[in-house]
């Protein structure tokens, strides 16, 4: 009943019916889709939550060593994360047609990873270290902002450009362009310093790990790309006043960049992280 | 001068205080014509505090990172072409991207970046310090009604009432309070998390210390890697002092796979034995500066432990002896007028032809072979190379035998990182101000009230005006609240 697998699929499917429903929730206005579709993500949450916990029992350590599990992390983070914008403005609720969608799909990706990557391995001396617990959580909390707000980014462009068009759209139940914008910046704005730690952190491990905090591995290097495009966005909005849609293309590039970062990399270009 | 630091996030104002320097350029040409060097002074400057440059340089190096991580780095040229081809390979050495990240136009975006930080900073920080600290009470009611977000109060009661009410009000919202009576109204500044301004500087600080810790890391620090065998000291000459490994080992999970390995250490400084450690992954040893860490290990590509040699005789063919060897010893063999030492070992046989030597082309046992010397009859006859994969292709002439390598055991070796960085605290210190500087830029906002209270015909009117530097949906919600509390 606990097992880890049994609750990965429990979730995957609980995500797929809660994406639905807010998609669902979107075209019909009936407030009890949009309140079966918060209990749908707060259920699969929970489930996330205690796939997470079972995965720790059976194998002793910190649920995120490999890609699979870390995939499992960020769609728990990315769906807390909802659900704090969804309990803190209820009339924000049309979101989660997008968000808990990008949750879901997190999940998907998982489970369509070939078994060899799903099991739990025991780590391999160089993951043996606390700094692990610590470097992928502050990672993943930034990878969880930067989702969120590439889902928003794009649904600013969408608005946007209803908003411009007037006339009766597909849009008109989301909140305001200059909301989305809003909310997209404080996303980046959170994820932003759970990254930068995140690099750090990893900086301090190899650096006793490996006797080196930077050597330029491709992973080091994107994530320093990654930071680059988030670091330029700031730039661009707080000094020089970038609103709309260019810093929702900045939120954009910036979580494909991530993509790349976290599963390109990984698959496409060796180094020391090869493991995830 | 308090709304100096707001008008700063003005994009117009911006763009307006980045033209100062091109408006004082201007008059300056005027006054006297041809005054070529203010304009080129100016004109550099403007574009070394720009933050146009850096985004572009963000842009730059992200480009240039990109590149490094396509392309492997540090091949030999060969490598390179059979990948790409010639024309290719021109552009890729042309442009260095066989070493993107040490070579000098990546350099110089660094360097770029940091010119622009501190110029930008110098630029900006009296601007922020000001808007950091301003206090002024000294306003009318129109300038409160001037702001964005700004109300009227109606108040039942007197103006000391009022006031009382608004400490309270803001005081539970934890705001700092300002005021000055005036004869005929009260003025009161509130503020809050004005230390949120100092985020930004904090962190531009801190990026340039990362930056000259990395160039002191670079500079003076050193890193390599060396195989140390059980028992052999290795002497560390950035620390002079010695270090043995006097025993290597590995643990291994149930299912075979490798759990850690481990290495104990002993420190040989001035004869004496100083200290000892078992390292293994993830847990170094450190002296005097001098950090060595557990990183792989490996089999020996130039000694030996045991040799298996077989020895037999060419015109019978009958096996004489089989001979086990110790490595660079020499040994008789029973019933024979034979002495054989095994000399030398490569575990990968390479020759080069220009130096006539002989070497191990990698750490791989791809193609061993042993250098034996053979003592036969009183005298050396030959110093023959046999080699494992390929017995008997070169038969020696002057030796009444054949001989096989059959076989060998060669030590491991715990291979170690061996590193002294100067630079390292100081990235350590710039990224802990880096967090600092980011945590306070983006959680702490510098919220502000300028709230007038005058008395008017019937009750008292209270017109309050704020702003915030960031988060200004959270600072409508704020105000709303404080509103709603009156």
């Amino acid at each position: 009943m606990f097992n880890s697998y049994f609750l990965f699929d429990i979730i995957f499917w609980v995500y797929l019916i809660a994406a639905c429903c807010y998609i669902f929730y979107l075209s019909i206005r009936k407030e009890i889709v949009g309140h079966l579709a918060f209990a749908l993500t707060v259920i699969g949450w929970l489930g996330n939550t205690a796939a997470l916990a079972a995965r720790t029992m059976e194998t002793g350590r910190a649920p995120y060593a490999n890609l699979y599990e870390t995939m499992i992390l960020l769609s728990w983070l990315i769906v807390m994360c909802y659900l704090v914008i969804e309990i803190k403005y209820l009339r924000l609720r049309v979101l989660g047609a997008i968000i808990v969608s990008i949750a879901f799909l997190a999940i998907g990706a998982a489970a369509m990873l070939p078994y060899r990557y799903q099991v739990a391995e025991p780590l391999i001396p160089a993951l043996q270290s606390n700094w692990l617990i610590l470097h992928v959580i502050t990672t993943f909390v930034g990878y969880a902002g930067f989702a969120v707000a590439f889902g928003l980014g794009i649904l600013y462009l969408f608005k946007e450009r209803a908003e411009r068009k007037k006339g009766f759209s597909f849009f008109d139940r989301f909140p305001s362009a200059e909301l989305l914008d809003d909310l997209g910046y404080r996303f980046i704005a959170l994820g932003f310093p759970f990254v930068t730690l995140g690099i750090i952190l990893g900086a301090i491990w190899a650096n006793y790990a490996w006797g080196g905090y930077w050597s330029w591995d491709p992973k080091e290097t994107w994530s320093l790309i990654v930071w680059f495009i988030y670091a330029g966005y700031f730039h661009g909005r707080l000094v020089r006043g970038w609103r709309g849609r260019k810093t929702a293309y900045f939120s954009i590039i910036g979580f494909l960049a991530v993509i790349f970062l976290y599963w390109g990399v990984s698959f496409v270009l060796p180094g020391l992280h090869a493991y995830a | 001068m308090h709304l100096c630091g707001e008008l700063l996030q003005n994009p117009a104002l911006i763009g307006f205080l980045d033209n100062i320097p091109g408006m004082v350029y201007a008059i300056k040409l005027h006054r006297k014509k041809g005054g070529k060097v203010t304009i080129s002074v100016q004109k550099i400057y403007n574009f070394l505090c720009s933050v146009k440059l850096a985004v572009t340089l963000f842009f730059l190096l992200a480009i240039g990172s990109i590149a490094g991580t396509l392309i492997e780095q540090g091949l030999p040229p060969e490598e390179y072409i059979k990948e790409y081809g010639e024309r290719w390979y021109y552009w890729i050495s042309l442009l260095r991207l066989t070493d993107v990240y040490h070579n000098w136009w990546f350099s110089l975006l660094l360097a770029l970046l940091a010119i622009n930080l501190a110029v930008c900073l110098s630029k900006r920080l009296p601007y922020i310090w000001r808007a950091y600290s301003a206090v002024d009470c000294d306003f009318t009611h129109n300038l409160v009604e001037n702001f964005k977000h700004h109300t009227v109060i109606q108040f039942q009661g007197n103006i000391e009432e009022a006031k009382r009410k608004v400490e309270d009000i803001l005081k539970g919202r934890k705001y700092k309070l300002w005021f000055e009576n005036n004869p005929q109204n009260i003025s009161i500044l509130a503020a809050k998390g004005a230390i949120g301004r100092l985020g930004s500087p904090i962190s531009h600080i801190s990026i340039f210390l990362i930056l000259i810790g990395a160039v002191l890391s670079s500079a003076v620090g050193f890193r390599s890697f060396y195989p140390f065998f059980e028992g052999e000291p290795v002497y560390i000459q950035e620390g002079n002092f010695s270090v043995v490994m006097d025993k290597f080992w590995i643990d291994y999970y149930e299912n075979g796979g490798i759990k850690d390995y481990f290495s104990n250490l002993s420190v040989i400084d001035n004869g004496k034995m100083v200290t000892t450690k078992t390292i293994q992954v993830n847990d170094p040893l450190q002296y005097k500066g001098v950090w060595f860490y557990q990183s792989s290990y490996g089999t020996a590509w130039d000694r030996l432990d045991k040799v298996y040699i077989r020895i037999t005789d060419k015109k019978s063919g009958k096996v004489v002896a089989d001979e086990t060897l110790d490595f660079r010893k020499e040994k008789g063999v029973a019933g024979t007028d034979l002495r054989l030492t095994a000399s030398n070992f490569v575990s990968h046989f390479a020759f080069d032809s220009q130096t006539k030597q002989i070497f191990a082309k990698s750490a791989e046992h791809e193609n061993p072979a042993v250098q034996l010397e053979i003592n036969e009859g009183g005298k050396l006859i030959a110093t023959p190379w046999i080699f494992y994969k390929y017995p008997n292709m070169f038969p020696i002439e002057k030796s009444k035998y054949n001989f096989v390598l059959a076989g060998y055991t060669a030590p491991q070796y715990s291979g170690l990182q061996i590193a002294k960085d100067p630079g390292v605290n100081l990235v350590w210190a710039g990224s802990i101000l880096l967090m600092v500087g980011l945590f306070v830029s983006f959680f702490i906002f510098h919220r502000r009230f300028w709230i007038k209270i005058e008395p008017s015909e019937k009750n008292t009117l209270i017109y309050i005006g704020g702003i915030t530097n960031k988060d200004h949906f959270g600072f409508e919600k704020e105000m709303d609240g404080i509103i709603k509390s009156f």
